[in-house]
């Protein structure tokens, strides 16, 4: 059996009187690929900056519940350190359009000011777009700035920014909702491939998407975890009737 | 790699891995007839439980990969393909198990006659599933065609016990047990043959896309 790295226990999370996420429980396997999918409005997207303490920061926005990370809280842990853990991705590329390629890599360290030397940065920087199959792409060019990159080369350039923190956990909000079926492709190719050294959690409203490349599959609906399982289990039999209907399109 | 060659190269293996235990029982079959082996009967009889665990296997494994991955053009041949292959795999192996049943009611009894005819159909059966699955597996439509003629062989071969178990019975009624046995456990072997250029067809499919039948019924006489 696999191990599991996150735990959800009995998270609920409001936007002013709105309760947009109810009771959930949850765990997450380690170097796994999660897919939360589920319509729009259902909480995925609530669900996952919860857990690396983004929905706090909106105003009016409170959480309950707690999140262990390798058994701690992280509710009880300083932010900064949480999101250096746990790391996350956006629907849309959003490099920091002042830097550099090579900055953006490095961006994580910089913000937290954290020193580093010149041949520890060339390693983290090679390695992270390494990781990402972007080396090659951009090495003659690091010091040219990332939004001057192609959109699916700016999302890969944005996970590179993500994985160069080590982070345990990748949370990937919809990557690729804005980008072509090719670079959607090279995406997903990468996100499989990442699985090796972290774990990923991925909102996706795409079903053939969570389909392709994840390991499990939870369903959200209105709030709730409707059904949670191994995404080959659940696209062939899934156990609830709801899940069925999402899949089949009858509704969503 | 892509996703879906990674899981597809997985399926292959598995689907190879049903192939082993499906020859592994065809040869049985013939050892047990050889032998008059009880016990090497009811072996093949209780094994066939874990063939079809495999298969079950396998066929859920199709499901997920079509559920999850969508496969298209040749990913769908190859992928529907699989799932054919498993049935007409499942199917050989039941056939084994027949022709494990058959030769429990005369194993108490010398053979009729020297078995000759019968292992050359068992032969040519292992011969035809090797080359069957090499050429769906390499892509090789001219080793599939060249199969696919092999059934011929064993479409005469029956023909030929059949007419000669025909003299032994007419002969003396009491041998009539033992020559109708030999019959329908050859009339088995003709069956995985027409299973084996199933198989055949598959690979033309998976390669050409199209779907053809081959050895259209031949009169006998």
């Amino acid at each position: 059996m696999e191990n599991k790295i996150l735990r959800i226990e009995n998270l609920n999370a409001y936007y002013g009187d709105n309760h947009v996420l109810k009771n959930i429980n949850m765990e997450i396997y380690e170097k796994k690929i999660t897919a939360v999918m589920g319509p729009s409005g259902c909480g995925k997207t609530t669900f996952i900056r919860c857990i690396n303490r983004l929905h706090e920061l909106t105003p009016n926005a409170k959480v309950e519940g707690k999140i262990f990370l390798r058994g701690k809280n992280i509710y009880e842990m300083h932010p900064v350190v949480v999101r250096q853990k746990i790391g996350m991705v956006f629907q849309r590329p959003n490099p920091f359009p002042t830097m550099s390629i090579y900055d953006n890599v490095i961006a994580g360290y910089k913000l937290n000011g954290i020193k580093l030397t010149r041949e520890e940065r060339d390693k983290i920087v090679k390695e992270s777009l390494e990781k990402v199959g972007l080396w090659d792409e951009v090495k003659n060019f690091l010091f040219k700035r990332g939004t001057f990159l192609s959109g699916g080369q700016q999302q890969r350039l944005c996970i590179a920014r993500a994985v160069a923190m080590n982070p345990e956990i990748l949370l990937l909000d919809e990557p690729t909702s804005a980008l072509d079926p090719i670079a959607t492709r090279r995406i997903e190719e990468l996100i499989v491939k990442l699985k090796e050294t972290v774990t990923i959690l991925l909102v996706t409203h795409n079903i053939a998407q969570a389909g392709r490349v994840s390991d499990y599959t939870a369903f959200f609906y209105m709030g709730e975890i409707i059904e949670f399982g191994t995404t080959e289990k659940m696209f062939t039999v899934p156990e609830n009737k709801k899940t069925e209907e999402y899949l089949t399109g009858k509704f969503g | 790699m892509r996703i879906l060659e990674n899981k597809l190269k997985l399926l292959k293996e598995e689907l190879t891995d049903l192939v082993a235990s499906v020859r592994k029982t065809i040869n049985d079959s013939m050892e047990a007839l050889k032998n008059r082996d009880e016990n090497l009967c009811k072996r093949i009889i209780e094994g066939d439980d874990e063939i079809d665990f495999k298969s079950i296997d396998l066929e859920r494994k199709v499901l997920q990969i079509i559920a999850t991955q969508h496969p298209q053009a040749e990913d769908l041949r190859i992928v529907s393909s699989i799932l054919f292959i498993n049935i007409d795999l499942e199917r050989m192996a039941d056939h084994c198990v027949d022709i494990a049943e058959e030769t429990l009611t005369i194993v108490d009894k010398p053979h009729l006659k020297p078995l000759i005819d019968l292992p050359r159909m068992k032969d040519t059966c292992i011969e035809m599933l090797d080359g069957a699955i090499e050429s769906f597996l390499n892509k090789d439509v001219d080793l599939a065609m060249k199969i696919i003629e092999k059934d011929d062989i064993l479409d005469k071969l029956n023909w030929q016990i059949f007419r000669e178990l025909l003299t032994y019975m007419m002969e003396d009624p009491r041998n009539i047990r033992r020559a109708n046995a030999l019959i329908l456990i050859s009339q088995h072997y003709e069956r995985i043959g027409d299973h084996i250029t199933n198989i055949c067809e598959r690979t033309i499919y998976i390669v050409e896309g199209k779907m053809l039948k081959t050895n259209p019924h031949q009169p006998r006489y």
